[in-house]
């Protein structure tokens, strides 16, 4: 289609590598996986129909408000795109591994980088520019729609802009904590970028209700103080999406031109970071003169090994931590409802339900990372030990840090009601102990790297059979620390059932 | 005398093909044994199988004398397996891996302690011991794997083409290594497509050929059925594996 060798044939190259790497991370193949995705364009284009036609009757004025709005929504995709940009930079040249081979062609390294660079920019804008295109291919058909198309365009000079910065930053990066810590460093970022916005936008769970107009009001009317102001510098991105034409061109231009100059900025060093990146596996630190004595004893290898693999994985724990972090809104409406009407039974149950509810969920986590991702299976099943005592030991691995850390509220509900600690302690056990059976019957060998895709990777049945067992442990402590224990037994006995379902469906191989 | 390995009519399939067809084999306490044969031949599916890695369709195996299919832990205790690609935790440092390989064989604390010094300083690893395996480089990565298939002191020690992609100078290491383990006593079996190797190395070499041993014997035996002269051992092989073909 394009001539080979030409920028074009490297960017349909790179896109090539993308599709197939994103079509071999989805689960569904085939013709049903087809017609979900044309199903989910058509989805999407219904909805940015609804959203044009919406945008079509308000006309695109440069209010304190607009503005400060525009500017807000720029701002939080700038930080989403900075990660997302350092993450696919170290990637783009340290995971692929292509790098030599494209730099060992007859090609000019040049255009290597700029397409490459290229690339990244557009995989950094691509999923908003998914979200906006669905509006925006309607807008040119709706009155007064067409007056909103400087949005779409906005968003990818954006992109542009923000993927110049990623550069900047990734080559300061490489030069201050080395390329390998700078990718775990980008991961964990944008980890907590996501997140934090998701608290964000949960926050007002936190208020009382009564509360939460005024507070909102107060929030809108800092956003326009502090951001609304159209004859700000800042405000140049948002007008260019509002459609002035000299903001849009000027906004678009200057955001290319600062693209290309980091791409030169960076293309200077680039056989430097490329050869820096290429070594990562030969960096060493300075050599430990102690000789540490052996200690013995099987279950003490097996778990010392999985908890040293652990903590020294800081992309693995963050990954871990944000799971946790995800729950959090959950103990906000809880904590709104306890300040509103203090230490009641209802209060505490469903404090404890949600305990029980973050341990099955960590314990799930770190039984699938111990017993389904072991990075050396077949030195495991070449030594001398019955599969059984293995597991075991591996599932002792992943329950002794949740039952460690659930200690905590445990020793609180103690404090405030001791058969409520016995009810907790009994539901955080019975969540634990499920969740680590659930792991060593249904294991489906993985890779740590795929830890956020490691719930695709079993069976449908045994992924939703566990969250049911997650649920009703939960639900039955939270009814049973609420006082009502009889009323607990039915969730109980549901998740107790379900455990031995999937006891007997679990596949041969893993009995 | 007890060989130490003892295969009989082994097979294995993969669903319609035959990896490991009917197979006898004998190799005998304290000799190096060389297995050779083309990609595909069933070398690696035959050691998993020994080691206990895979399950045969059918078939005996016993090594030292213990049915390793009855008692499959009490074989794995004298056997240690070194596959192709090195099974190393890369958070792990050297000093921990091993340690972590003595406590799955059961070896007790100081004698593994002392071991593992012997094995590390003998491979040139003792400055690197306290280094992550992330760090190192592939003839490191495969010493370190070495020491921790060494550690349990293993009767039979297999080796899947150990010395794939290491320089001449840690290839001799190697080499010196298991000649050394020869002495004393141990049996080991190695596949390899080095033939040189296994001209030099091995007392006895075994030549497998779509599941199937070929021809089995020392290089003069084999050199015999190829039809004798001074050919070398790549001569051999070609003919005989040329002429199955």
């Amino acid at each position: 289609m394009f001539a080979p060798g030409s920028a074009l044939w490297l960017l349909s190259h790179e896109m090539r590598l993308g599709w197939r790497g994103w079509r071999a991370a989805s689960k569904s193949r085939g013709p049903g996986s087809i017609v979900l995705y044309l199903f989910l364009g058509g989805f999407l284009l219904f909805i940015g129909y609804w959203a044009a036609r919406g945008l079509s009757y308000i006309e695109p004025e440069a209010t304190p408000l607009s503005i400060g709005m525009i500017t807000l929504v720029f701002l939080l995709l700038s930080t989403l795109m900075l990660s997302s940009a350092l993450v696919q930079t170290t990637d783009a040249l340290y995971q692929r591994g292509d790098i030599d081979l494209l730099l060992a062609s007859p090609l000019p390294p040049w255009r290597i980088l700029i397409v490459r660079m290229g690339a990244i920019a557009i995989n950094v804008a691509l999923f908003y520019l998914l979200l906006l295109g669905a509006i925006w291919v309607w807008l040119p058909f709706m009155g007064g729609g067409a007056r909103w198309m400087g949005l779409a365009p906005s968003v990818l000079a954006l992109s542009l802009l923000v993927t110049g910065i990623g550069l900047f930053v990734a080559r300061a990066m490489f030069a201050l904590i080395g390329p390998r810590n700078t990718r775990v460093a980008s991961q964990i970022l944008a980890g907590v970028i996501g997140a934090s916005i998701f608290l964000a936008f949960q926050s007002q769970n936190l208020l009382p209700y009564e509360d939460r107009g005024r507070v909102m009001g107060e929030a809108m009317a800092a956003l326009t103080r502090i951001l609304g102001q159209p004859e700000a510098l800042f405000a140049f991105p948002a007008r260019a999406a509002l459609g002035e034409p000299f903001e849009l061109v000027a906004w678009i231009g200057g955001a290319a031109l600062f693209f290309a100059l980091a791409v030169w900025w960076f293309g200077r060093g680039f056989a430097s970071n490329a050869a820096a990146i290429a070594s990562l596996g030969g960096a060493r630190k300075r050599a430990d003169p102690r000789v540490r004595a052996f200690r013995q004893g099987l279950s003490r290898a097996l778990i010392v090994k999985e908890w040293r693999l652990l903590i020294r994985d800081p992309l693995l724990l963050s990954q871990i931590a944000l799971q946790l972090i995800y729950l959090l809104p959950l103990f906000f409406v809880f904590a709104r409802d306890l300040t509103e009407d203090g230490f009641g039974r209802a209060q505490i149950g469903m404090f404890s339900g949600a305990f029980v509810l973050l341990s099955s969920t960590l314990a799930s986590s770190l039984a699938w990372l111990t017993v389904s991702a072991e990075d050396a299976p077949d030195l495991i099943a070449a030594a001398p030990l019955p599969r059984q005592q293995v597991e075991r030991a591996k599932a002792l691995a992943a329950a002794a840090p949740v039952a460690s850390l659930m200690l905590l509220p445990i020793a609180g509900a103690l404090f405030i009601d001791p058969i409520a600690a016995l009810w907790l302690a009994g539901g955080v056990g019975a969540a634990i102990v499920s969740a680590c059976l659930i792991a060593i019957w249904h294991q489906v060998p993985g890779s740590r790297k795929d830890f956020r895709r490691r719930r695709g990777q079993g069976s449908f049945g045994s992924a939703f059979g566990q969250g049911i067992v997650i649920l009703g442990w939960s639900a039955a402590t939270g009814l049973a620390v609420a006082g009502l224990p009889l009323a607990a037994i039915i969730p109980a006995l549901i998740s107790l059932g379900l455990t031995l379902a999937l006891s007997e469906s679990r596949p041969k191989a893993a009995a | 005398m007890t060989p130490a390995l003892h295969l009989r009519a082994l097979t294995k399939r993969f669903g319609e093909k035959i990896a490991v067809e009917a197979l006898d084999l004998d190799v005998r306490a304290g000799e190096l044994y060389a297995l050779l044969g083309p990609n595909g031949a069933g070398k690696t599916t035959t050691l998993r199988m020994v080691a206990g890695l895979l399950k045969p369709d059918s078939g005996a195996i016993s090594v030292f004398g213990v049915d390793a299919l009855a008692d499959p832990i009490a074989a794995k205790r004298i056997i240690a397996w070194l596959p192709d690609e090195p099974m190393l935790y890369d958070k792990l440092t050297a000093w921990e891996y091993l340690e972590f390989i003595a406590g799955l064989w059961g070896v007790a604390a100081k004698e593994a302690h002392a071991r593992a010094e012997e094995l590390l300083k003998l491979l040139d690893l003792w400055d690197h011991r306290n280094e992550r395996c992330e760090g190192f480089s592939r003839g490191m990565k495969q010493k370190t794997s070495l020491a921790g298939a060494l550690i349990h002191d293993p009767k039979l020690l297999m080796l899947d083409e150990p010395l794939t992609g290491l320089d001449a100078a840690i290839a001799r290491q190697v080499k010196d290594l298991l000649s050394a383990r020869v002495r004393e006593g141990a049996t080991i079996i190695l596949t390899t497509h080095i033939l040189d190797v296994a001209e030099r190395m091995a007392k006895r070499i075994g030549i497998i050929q779509s599941g199937k041993l070929l021809a089995e014997g020392t290089l003069a035996e084999l050199r015999g059925r190829a039809g004798g002269g001074q050919a070398s051992l790549e001569d051999v092989y070609l003919q005989l594996v040329g002429a199955a073909a």
